[in-house]
């Protein structure tokens, strides 16, 4: 046998699912900083957390990330996707991209990647679990219920959150988003 | 349920089965600190394809390919593996990944010997191996038998078993399960269904092996015939190769292991596959320890392949009983426009004789070599016991 002919193979990159999710995390962050905002549920959830919180949900082994922690007043803050000199409370880690693409594209909801293991989770518990309703809230409020449904274990009800507020509360969080306040 | 006073259980591997299952590769070999596999594939049809696939699916990780060494041959060879070892050694590998059939996980498994140990592997048995091994993981494709999942080790028709050797990581993807061969589906399925119909024979067995024979059994009786009518239903596909993969278990933590070693000394003295001779066999050997050998057949076979409701329904008597008839009937389904007698293969009875004696001297069964020969002289007939009756 020879060797060289069986040379060393370093898999490639998946520049477009990496990209996708990036933006998707990106989007997602800042949606976190505006629904802390705008909506009350989320609102009270965030604060219930400790005032040390720092989320990173992010894809193993190399990212993208997306972090979110409260800042010096309390309030939800995107802090982008640098881990660097930031200590991270939190770490909700996606075992790998595909696992990301199927979870952020919502062939996964949250609950069934949970139940499919593809979630890696260092920090308190309890703190993970507000997260995860935090997310669901704030995919309720940006996404169509069409696509919501995929993602979330449960959509709200009327009587839990009316339309007219849904609505509104969808025009102010995609208006702080795209204007960052 | 039987419950022993006394029993041991052992499985080292842990399963990682479905959708994207291949890309929780790295993160599993990074819990195993490694980054380097050597990867070893049988040299099939498709093989090109699942290389490309299966290098796809490390993308995005830390993980770096040692080698992709994809000309593994039919049976394990002890120059191949030295060869292999040096490669390993050469290219600075941490662990082995063997994707595809038995052939490629015997290789492996004695490839790991060779670089883990300080001894050539011919030096080493089942005593002399008690040290860690390299990781290793096995990927399940359409060609991956029972025995590939289990703690056994076979190079040049040599075989041992440690429990050392039972791989790390079992990873079932239906990516990897690509199959147009009904023949193969067939094969790799029967020959699952007699490990795990001959464990659940054991008059005294445990719990926990219970569980994996009584899972297996279901898995595969419910689904190997909707995978031979449409060999594109991944569903089934995965169900099948998580069958074969708790057989390869099961058969591990059992000594009953007749048929299986009938079928296998039959096919060294005949040229013919195992896999073949063992769907042959199967009925008449249960049927032969249901006659002979009281309690041999479970009633709990019953609840595996017929569900809860025909379980219930069914007298406490005749279960075993009909999970036999039930069994039968699904072996002759899968039989259609194939061989039902060793007769119809022209095996001449003198080489059963020969088959029963090998048989019990590589394994110490509860079977004489005179029962061995009438069980085979049976299948050559092509007449149950129970038909005679």
């Amino acid at each position: 046998m020879k060797i060289e002919q069986y040379p060393e193979i370093k898999p490639g990159k998946k520049r477009i699912k990496s990209t996708y999710i990036s933006v998707f995390l990106w989007i997602t962050g800042r949606a976190i900083q505006a629904a802390y905002r705008t909506d009350k549920d989320i609102k009270k959830e965030f604060d219930s957390l400790p005032d040390d919180y720092l989320v990173n949900l992010h894809i193993a082994p190399n990212g993208p990330n997306m972090l979110v922690g409260k800042d010096k007043k309390g309030k939800a803050k995107y802090m982008g996707w640098n881990t660097k000199g930031k200590k991270v409370t939190l770490d909700m880690s996606i075992k790998n991209i595909e696992a990301g693409i199927l979870i952020f594209t919502f062939q996964e909801g949250t609950a069934l990647g949970f139940a499919h293991d593809r979630f890696i989770v260092t920090g308190d518990l309890v703190d993970a679990a507000k997260t995860a309703r935090i997310l669901d809230l704030v995919e309720f409020y940006l996404l169509p219920k069409i696509i919501t449904k995929l993602a979330v274990k449960r959509y709200p009800k009327w009587s839990q959150i009316s339309p007219i507020r849904k609505y509104i509360g969808r025009v102010l969080i995609y208006t702080r988003l795209i204007l960052g306040f | 349920m039987q419950s022993p006073d006394h029993f041991e259980f052992f499985s080292q591997p842990k399963i990682i089965s479905g959708n994207k299952a291949l890309e929780h590769i790295p993160i599993e070999l990074s819990d195993l600190n490694a980054k380097k596999p050597l990867v070893l594939i049988s040299n099939s049809k498709n093989s090109k394809s699942k290389n490309k696939t299966f290098i796809k699916a490390m993308a995005d990780s830390q993980i770096t390919i040692g080698a992709f060494y994809d000309n593994i041959s039919d049976v394990a060879q002890i120059g191949e593996i030295r060869e292999l070892a040096d490669l390993y050694v050469a290219r600075g590998c941490d662990a082995i990944i063997a994707i595809g059939d038995r052939s490629v996980v015997h290789t492996a498994k004695a490839v790991n010997i060779q670089v883990s140990g300080t001894k050539d592997y011919l030096e080493y048995d089942n005593e002399s191996l008690n040290f860690k091994l390299k990781p290793l993981v096995v990927v399940m494709t359409e060609t991956t038998v029972g025995r590939s999942t289990s703690s056994a080790v076979c190079v040049d028709h040599n075989t041992y078993s440690s429990t050392t050797l039972f791989p790390d990581l079992i990873v079932i993807d239906s990516k990897m399960l690509m199959n147009k061969n009904s023949e193969i589906t067939i094969d790799t399925g029967m020959t699952a269904l007699t490990q795990l119909v001959e464990a659940g024979s054991k008059t005294n067995n445990n719990p926990m092996n219970d569980t994996y024979i009584f899972s297996g059994t279901q898995l595969i009786y419910e689904n190997l015939s909707k995978l031979v009518k449409k060999p594109q239903d991944k569903k089934a596909a995965v169900a099948v190769a998580n069958g074969i993969a708790f057989a390869g278990i099961a058969f591990s933590n059992t000594s009953a292991k007749m048929t299986y070693i009938l079928g296998s000394s039959l096919s060294i003295i005949t040229n013919y596959k195992p896999a073949e001779l063992m769907r042959i066999i199967l009925p008449y050997s249960i049927n032969y320890k249901s006659s002979n050998k009281k309690n041999s057949i479970r009633p709990e076979l019953l609840l595996a392949i017929a569900g809860i409701d025909t379980y219930a329904k069914t007298p406490e008597n005749q279960r075993a009983e009909k999970a036999i008839s039930l069994l039968t009937e699904f072996i002759d389904s899968l039989s259609k426009g194939k061989a039902k007698s060793l007769n119809e293969l022209k095996i001449p009875t003198y080489k059963l004789e020969e088959a029963a004696k090998m048989a019990v001297s590589k394994a110490k069964f509860d079977t004489s070599t005179e029962e061995c020969y009438q069980i085979l002289l049976n299948a050559w007939n092509g007449k149950l016991e129970r038909e005679d009756k």
